[in-house]
């Protein structure tokens, strides 16, 4: 094909939907360079970059921030240590440096005033003194690294959180989002839901009863047609707090209801309970 | 810092313009991740790799090729459709421990205030643009193009689940783009 054959696929390409020969003929001309396909599919990725304004404007978390800031610290720090221990030209070369040594270990030696006998005896106490110090380090050291596996822990499932709040803010607080009440004849407790096609769904309760030992809560969204499709599982906390952030690929409209059954605690392929809350989503 | 210095600055590895890039950028490329992956751990994960990328990779940046915010936001959307196509084999739900929602409202404020007066009015007008433009498509074109770029879908299983013909929906996604350049143009305010 030639270039004006493929002009009108650019943009598909670019977007990564194009099948078949025309994208097979734009790779082949992006690797031979092609001097009028390359500069326009370039300005296309350039075009289909834009897109990413449509995604609903949520920032990230500070933590987020800081470990990535840390991360790129350290390495900076490193690439500076290796440059620093890298053997450099201008330095003293192998036999000028042997000299210097010899001469320094010349100096330091001085008169012969101590005895051969007292040397040793000094050398294997700082031996013995150097290998408590040592063991002494060691476990320490050792102590260190499983406090700081700790609380990588810790500042991992903490970062984790904070990003899942701040998912919940998001879809809580966008214009788009839908809110759906389930109530239980059985349960007291109502349970909310706020969901947004872009940003997924959040449910959010009080004093919510905990599933019998082995069991646990299940989440539905009901199609108008079709077997309910699981959004995800969930156990309230010791309080009976939840607070779940999922995802759904179901469209709003096309949804009867989200509901909330008790399943076995990895969960069912399809509903094998009655739920105990339930949610229409109306017109 | 201008985009050239902070590149040059990037390239001879200074954490300092990591930092202003994260700053400028990170809204955005979160933003987008979280639209692909819908799983905020996950995506703040996804951000953390892109930028370490850019640090890593700094010196392969070819400014004739694009824009340094077109280059993040096309590996970012790279890394979440990845992750997205992975995840499709996996558990794609998480048990989350729960909290009060009201605690939520204590979180930082979201405004980003990294950018400068007229970076961010040209972010805003390009974004407002393309909002504008894909916004004012019939239902099923803008469905297409959401499609195609926050779920990676090919043109054909994007034409089978809208129940419209392979040629309709190429058509709709070029024109869509096509219209969309030329109002970028006319604002004079491309990527």
């Amino acid at each position: 094909m030639t270039c004006s054959h493929l002009r009108d696929f650019y943009e598909l390409y670019a977007l990564g939907t194009l099948e078949g020969p025309e994208r097979a003929e734009i790779e082949d001309h992006l690797a031979r360079r092609c001097p009028e396909c390359l500069p326009a599919v370039e300005a296309a990725r350039q075009l289909v970059a834009n897109l990413a304004y449509l995604a609903p404007p949520v920032m990230p978390s500070s933590t987020s921030r800081e470990l990535l800031l840390t991360k790129v610290r350290a390495e900076s720090r490193q690439a500076i240590t290796a440059e620093h221990e890298t053997p450099r030209s201008d330095r003293p070369s192998a036999p000028a440096t042997k000299k210097l040594v010899d001469k320094k270990l010349v100096e330091m030696k001085g008169p012969r005033s101590w005895s051969w006998s007292w040397a040793a005896a000094v050398a294997a106490l700082a031996l013995i003194v150097i290998g408590i110090q040592y063991l002494r380090l060691r476990s320490e050291a050792s102590t260190l690294r499983d406090e700081l596996a700790s609380l990588r822990q810790r500042f991992s499932r903490l970062n984790s959180e904070t990003a899942t709040y701040r998912q919940a803010m998001a879809i809580a607080e966008s214009g788009e989002t839908r809110a759906i009440t389930l109530t239980s004849a059985e349960q007291s407790p109502t349970v909310r839901a706020f969901w947004n096609e872009s940003l997924g769904m959040v449910i959010a309760a009080q004093q919510m009863p905990l599933p019998a030992p082995g069991r646990t809560f299940q989440l539905w969204v009901v199609p108008k047609a079709g077997a309910p499709i699981s959004a995800g599982l969930f156990r309230p906390d010791a309080t009976g707090r939840v607070l779940l952030v999922s995802s759904t690929n179901t469209r709003i409209t096309d949804a009867a209801a989200i509901a909330i059954t008790d399943e076995p605690s990895s969960g069912s392929p399809g509903p094998t309970t009655t739920p105990i809350w339930v949610g229409p989503l109306g017109s | 810092v201008d985009k050239a210095l902070l590149m040059e600055r990037l390239v001879q590895q200074d954490p300092r313009a990591l930092e202003i890039l994260y700053d400028r950028y990170s809204g955005l490329v979160y933003s987008l991740v979280l639209r692909v992956v819908r799983e905020a751990a996950t995506s703040e994960e996804l951000v953390q790799e892109v930028f370490l990328q850019v640090w890593r990779s700094a010196s392969s940046y070819q400014p004739e090729r694009g824009t340094l915010e077109a280059w993040l936001v096309t590996l970012a959307r790279s890394r979440a459709l990845d992750c997205l196509r992975a995840k499709s084999t996996k558990q794609r739900l998480r048990e989350w421990d729960a909290k009060d929602i009201g605690e939520m409202a204590k979180l930082d404020d979201l405004t980003d205030n990294s950018l400068s007066p007229e970076e961010r009015m040209d972010q805003q007008k390009r974004a407002s643009v393309v909002r504008k433009e894909i916004g004012s498509l019939p239902a099923k074109q803008r469905r297409a193009i959401e499609m195609a770029y926050f779920q990676g879908l090919s043109q054909s299983e994007i034409a089978s689940a809208l129940g419209e013909p392979l040629g309709t929906v190429k058509t709709w996604m070029r024109s869509a783009l096509i219209n969309l350049r030329a109002q970028l143009a006319e604002v004079g305010h491309d990527m």
